[in-house]
């Protein structure tokens, strides 16, 4: 009798520890839904800070442009407005003077001085994720309370799009001294002088935003008096939300989503070109490689149509260059190698081939599996055997970081400033490091364009020198582009305003309710 | 008893410096470079160099392994290389979120499972039994994404009474437990119907009915307790279980739980957070069994007197 009791107790303290775990969760279920407009909007995965220095990821600079704002603003087209800074000009080749807004308040109350402009970029440069962004400045001087010089080494137009970018956001010096003296960090707190003020961060479920009615630029104002933007890794759930009206916005869909969604009528879909481009790339410091007749042979037998249905789902563009078409230095006026399966194969026995040859393909993850597989297809008809390989992200960039791939596989993303962009990848220094230059291609021309652009001011001429290096690289065939990835945003139809940049990164600042 | 359940206590030592050993060692030699997988494809060889000086990557194994485990054994976990947070905090953010959902599943699992399979026993090759194992067998073969969908699709899409996704009340939680229970339920359905049958079986159920006890009293109290050990047995493996395999429904339903975090620790090579999560999940998996020998004692005096008889030994 007393064990049957005991057995019967432990069942009912199982379940009150369940209820009152389930309970206490419920904490954050707060009453914040007060008077407004209240969107909310899901995102396939959560940001990784509110510390601009502590994360680079398109996620996280949504939620860092919401509550901070940068000197330099960069708008939707990547052009360069007044953000924080009012003016800024080049007093002389190293110097960048800069005039910030008068009577600018942190969400906290304090007024925003050079104090606090120096702070941050200092302790911006200290960080591993976004310290390189503002590396060309050497020292920080303080004329007065508005005015500031950065010394920098050469005067590139790369050091504006620096200060555009979300990690060189402006922080309250006098609020993160404080926060670090009490051993806490910014995420318990993070005060800025954007459009809105922090509420809530759960990790891993969803942050809280509300408007900042004291907002500096009234052009770039909150429009929304309340955003939350939730975790939502599984698109099929992110569907059913939006159709339900849990959700107001689905920042990022998959493409294989979008045949329901457009069925919907209460659903609205914005496309955008994205800056992506996938591309197999060739090693070209080794054999067989090295021959740029093979090179060229395999680039006839890319199949782009049949690419985009399988591994894009219908949606997309084809590619010729080396960078996705919304890309800052993106050029389509490059060689292009349309599929032709009789040219491949007259190349191939020109390259020295006539039976074909075999070599194996590193893809980058699954994701990618679904190109490799239609290239593998095509390949096989002019009698060239590709085995693919498909790996894990770290043992991926390990084989291309040491130069030891065949062909590789993968994406790569354009960058605010080109220089960024195009670097990692056609620095002949980068070659076996760190990974991102997957052609392995040496080419002094392509070196001394890149030295060039990165010193040139004018942004005009910098482009032209980028449009010059996807020239030499198509016509190299370093690469086999493929295709460019289109972006989906999807709106419940009472909702506008939602627009993404050119880096697919959207503001929160526009968004509206009807 | 007592000293029983300490010794198994203390036994925990040597199993998680185990753990954590095989993990280490593991994670070490998988490909990959944390400063690359943690900074962005776009970092500089500067910041990368900086990044492994400053997590003493570039110091031998053993030198890494040994002083992790001393910052451990003072309590220390590190912070994650990710999000430049504690570990601990990070994972106690997430711990009670995994802890109510596997809780919650197990427990509908068992409320469901044992009467459905103690009717299927009695009622053998009746419409009850078949009808409880085609359940079963379902709830088995059933993917958890493909069943987690198909629950937001009636519960919350055709019906709207649930939401389809979140976490923060009562009402978030039914779906996903539903969804991580179903399996757990058609296991112990199973598990409780085949060992009911076999312990029907038995000499001294014969025995009893023969002189005379009611059948209602043989089967919840002859039978039931003999079959309860193995049920037990599983459910707290599958609670085990749960505790860190519950990544796809978390997924699914947007549920914040260790799982998911660790599945990210793991492809950005972040060692503390793995680690951590790894030796959290294999103290809480330990703990759950001890537990589950300690209901034996209660539910069978013949294991209870063992305990006792090695404290005299």
């Amino acid at each position: 009798m007393r064990r049957k009791r005991i057995c019967v107790m432990a069942l009912a303290l199982l379940v009150c520890l369940t209820l009152s775990l389930a309970g206490c969760s419920g904490g954050n279920d707060s009453d914040a839904q007060t008077d407004g407009v209240s969107i909310i909007a899901a995102n396939d995965y959560d940001i990784t800070s509110f510390d601009p220095h502590k994360s680079n990821d398109i996620a996280s600079s949504t939620a860092l442009r919401a509550v901070y704002d940068t000197l330099i603003y960069a708008n939707e087209q990547l052009q360069f407005e007044p953000g924080l800074a009012e003016s800024w000009e080049y007093t002389d080749d190293n110097t960048l003077r800069i005039k910030i807004a008068e009577g600018v308040k942190f969400h906290n109350g304090t007024p925003l001085t050079t104090e606090d402009v120096k702070f941050s970029i200092e302790r911006q440069q200290k960080s591993g994720f976004v310290g390189d962004i503002v590396s060309s400045i050497e020292s920080i001087e303080i004329v007065d309370d508005l005015t500031l010089d950065l010394k920098v080494t050469d005067a590139s137009a790369g050091v504006i799009a620096g200060l555009a970018h979300a990690g060189a956001a402006i922080l309250s010096k006098e609020h993160v001294e404080g926060l670090e003296a009490e051993g806490k960090s910014i995420d318990d707190d993070p005060v800025g002088t954007g459009p809105f003020i922090y509420e809530s961060w759960t990790v891993g479920t969803e942050y809280t935003v509300k408007k900042n009615p004291d907002y500096f630029d009234e052009n770039r104002a909150a429009k929304a008096d309340r955003v939350t933007v939730r975790a939502m890794p599984e698109y099929n759930s992110q569907v059913v939300a939006l159709q339900n009206g849990e959700i107001d916005i689905s920042i990022f869909m998959s493409a294989n989503n979008l045949t329901e969604i457009e069925a919907d009528p209460s659903l609205t879909v914005v496309r955008y070109e994205t800056t992506e481009e996938t591309f197999a790339a060739f090693n070209c410091s080794k054999a067989p490689f090295d021959n740029v007749k093979l090179r060229q042979a395999l680039n006839y037998t890319i199949n782009r149509d049949n690419i985009i249905q399988v591994y894009m789902a219908g949606t997309g563009m084809p590619n010729y260059g080396v960078i996705g078409p919304s890309a800052v230095g993106y050029t389509g006026d490059v060689t292009k190698y349309e599929y032709d399966l009789d040219k491949a194969k007259a190349l191939l026995a020109e390259a020295g081939y006539p039976d074909g040859l075999s070599f194996n393909l590193a893809v980058c993850t699954d994701y990618y599996a679904p190109a490799a597989t239609v290239w593998q297809a095509d390949l096989k008809k002019i009698g060239v055997d590709m085995t693919i390989e498909v790996m894990e992200v770290g043992a991926y960039y390990d084989m291309t970081g040491s130069a030891e791939h065949e062909v590789a596989l993968s994406g790569w993303y354009g960058e605010p400033d080109p220089s960024t962009t195009f670097n990692p990848c056609f620095n002949s220094e980068l070659i076996g490091k760190g990974g991102n230059n997957f052609a392995c291609f040496k080419s002094d021309e392509i070196d001394s364009l890149l030295e060039q652009a990165l010193i040139e001011k004018d942004m005009a001429k910098r482009l032209e020198f980028y449009y010059e290096i996807s020239r030499i690289a198509t016509e190299n065939a370093v690469y086999a582009p493929m295709t460019s990835a289109e972006g989906f945003i999807i709106l419940r139809d009472n909702i506008s305003g939602v627009t993404p940049d050119l880096q697919g990164i959207i503001r929160l600042n526009g968004w509206t309710k009807s | 008893m007592y000293r029983y359940v300490l010794k198994r206590l203390v036994l925990l030592i040597p199993v998680l410096l185990g753990v954590s050993f095989v993990v280490y060692t593991i994670l070490d030699f998988a490909p990959g470079d944390p400063a690359r997988l943690v900074l962005g494809s776009k970092s500089s060889e500067a910041a990368r160099e900086e990044f492994r000086e400053e997590h003493g990557l570039n110091k031998p194994f053993v030198v890494r392994y040994v002083s992790y485990v001393g910052k451990v054994v003072q309590g220390d976990f590190g912070k994650s290389y990710r999000t430049g947070r504690d570990v601990s905090k990070e994972l106690l953010n997430r711990l009670p979120a995994t802890v109510v959902l596997a809780a919650t599943g197990v427990l509908f699992a068992i409320i469901l499972s044992i009467p459905l399979g103690i009717v299927s026993a009695i009622k053998q090759h009746s419409a009850v039994d078949n009808v409880g194992m085609f359940v079963a067998l379902f709830g088995i073969t059933m993917p958890e994404f493909w069943l987690g969908l198909m629950l937001i699709l009636l519960f919350s899409s055709f019906l709207g009474i649930l939401p389809s996704g979140g976490y923060g009340s009562f009402a978030n939680l039914i779906l996903p437990a539903l969804t991580v229970g179903m399996p757990c339920m058609a296991n112990l359905t199973r598990v409780t119907r085949s060992e009911m049958l076999g312990v029907m079986r038995e000499d001294f159920v014969r025995m009893a009915r023969a002189k005379g006890v009611a059948k209602r009293v043989v089967i919840m109290k002859h039978c039931l307790k003999n079959a309860l050990i193995p049920v037990i047995t599983v459910a707290g493996l599958l609670f085990g279980t749960l505790l860190g395999g519950t990544v796809i429904v978390e997924n699914v339903f947007g549920w914040p739980g260790v799982g998911a975090f660790l599945v990210k620790s793991i492809t950005m090579k972040d060692i503390p957070a793995v680690m951590g999560g790894v030796m959290l999940l294999a103290l809480l998996f330990s703990l759950v069994n001890l537990a589950v020998d300690i209901i034996y004692a209660f539910i069978d005096p013949r294991i209870k007197a063992e305990y006792s008889n090695r404290r005299s030994a």
